[in-house]
């Protein structure tokens, strides 16, 4: 158990960092990254195990956001998102939960859940991360296109991104 | 308190998050400039909006007391109207004190008016002041913009008003612009309307000169606006014309109505009353 909570710690750890010093400079639609931002770092929180706790979910989520705010320059942005999606994570586990129900100490990973539950579980939760980053964001209604907008290129690099990860790297080794 | 206790343990990640969210927001508030512009624009439109309407609906509740308040200040400030004109025509013997319980002094009194007629043939007005607040007959009543008519008789709280649209109702008047003065007298017919007799055939009058009191009657002051000629009748054998004069006062829509209280009425009355004997 100690172990797990460490390899969880040390994924967000590592996500941020490739976050904070080689996303944030990328840039590929618009200038300074206008209307695409990569955001791979919420798979960290996508990937804390089932049986985490609500209280530890919502510390963890608010205490990485803050992390990244930091070093992005807009304190509580960040927090605010990761915020709303570990809220919503839990809700989302149970409408997506299989006919036999989740065994004790289950991840949410493609190789235990199978890749197509993967991919949707992880779109659903990419996709409430990146609209509530960019509603923070631009914080008015009144530009709501330019929220969907935003949201919508992002989405589609993160996503693009998180799954190469996923392939790439086996999150339970 | 128990069960309080037990709800909070219960929903206490739920609680938590609430307070993050809340700590959030105050940070994206406080540390980010575009958030935080964006969040006073709002905050004081809102606040804005709230208010005025609130003090939109507060003020409804107010709007009878503040309409007395107005009626009261109209009051005063007619009084002065009224009176200065008396005393700057006079103004060399002002310093006398004497001279002072001489000149016609006037006093306005505000009212509404709770019952008005303008079909009949003799129309009539009721107001809600009476004998208890100093009120007797012949005293002249007006509004902001034009007259009203005469007070005829009075009760301890009401008073009947002879209406302009009443034929026994003769107001002295004058036309400004040229001097001539007569009686006015309503025709019956259109309410908007009523009827300066009595203008001799010489007089300058041209359409759209303004009519007021002549102040020779001790029921109005002199210069209360009453309205402007519409149209000049010219009978064929008679000495005088019969002017038309359009009444500036909706008498349909009166409401608030002032009435004059001349300090000098009895005396003038009584001495005037003499000189039927000379007719």
């Amino acid at each position: 158990m100690n172990n797990e909570i460490v390899k969880n710690f040390l994924r967000i750890f590592l996500l941020s960092l490739i976050q904070i010093f080689v996303l944030k400079e990328i840039v590929i639609f618009g200038e300074n990254g206008k209307y695409s931002e990569i955001l791979i770092y919420p798979l960290g929180l996508i990937l804390l195990p089932l049986s985490t706790p609500r209280f530890f979910l919502f510390f963890f989520a608010f205490l990485t956001g803050i992390w990244i705010d930091i070093f992005y320059d807009t304190l509580g942005v960040h927090a605010a998102a990761c915020l709303w999606m570990a809220f919503a994570r839990p809700y989302v586990l149970k409408f997506m939960e299989p006919k036999s129900g989740y065994t004790m100490n289950q991840h949410p990973v493609a190789q235990e859940l199978g890749v197509f539950w993967f991919m949707q579980y992880m779109a659903i939760l990419l996709g409430i991360f990146v609209f509530a980053y960019f509603s923070m964001k631009i914080f008015t209604l009144v530009y709501i296109a330019d929220i969907v907008i935003r949201s919508i290129l992002s989405f589609t690099i993160s996503y693009f991104i998180l799954f190469l990860i996923q392939i790439i790297f086996d999150p339970k080794s | 308190m128990l069960k309080l206790l037990q709800q909070v343990i219960q929903h206490g990640s739920f609680i938590l998050f609430l307070l993050l969210q809340f700590l959030c927001f105050y940070f994206i508030i406080n540390y980010n400039q575009d958030q935080k512009k964006i969040y006073l624009y709002s905050h004081q439109k809102l606040n804005s909006f709230v208010t005025s309407r609130y003090k939109g609906v507060v003020d409804y509740f107010g709007l009878k007391k503040k309409n007395a308040i107005l009626a009261e200040e109209n009051a005063r400030l007619m009084e002065q109207h009224y009176n200065s004109k008396t005393i700057i025509s006079k103004e060399n013997i002002e310093t006398d004190s004497s001279f002072n319980a001489l000149v016609e002094k006037y006093q306005i009194i505000p009212a509404r008016v709770i019952n008005n007629s303008i079909n009949r043939p003799n129309n009539l007005i009721t107001i809600n002041k009476g004998g208890k607040d100093g009120i007797l007959p012949n005293m002249g009543v007006i509004t902001t913009t034009g007259i009203v008519g005469i007070v005829t008789d009075t009760s301890r709280n009401f008073s009947l008003v002879l209406s302009v649209l009443n034929p026994n109702c003769k107001i002295s008047s004058k036309l400004i612009r040229c001097g001539f003065f007569g009686p006015m007298i309503w025709d019956g017919e259109n309410p908007q309307y009523s009827t300066l007799v009595d203008i001799q055939k010489y007089a300058d009058v041209k359409i759209g000169d303004t009519v007021s009191t002549s102040g020779y009657s001790y029921i109005f002051p002199g210069q209360v606006p009453i309205g402007t000629v519409n149209e000049i009748e010219n009978n064929p054998g008679a000495f005088t014309y019969n002017i038309h004069v359009k009444l500036f006062q909706d008498m349909a829509i009166l409401d608030e109505v002032y009435i004059i209280k001349n300090s000098t009425m009895m005396e003038r009355s009584e001495l005037e009353s003499k000189g039927i004997k000379y007719e």
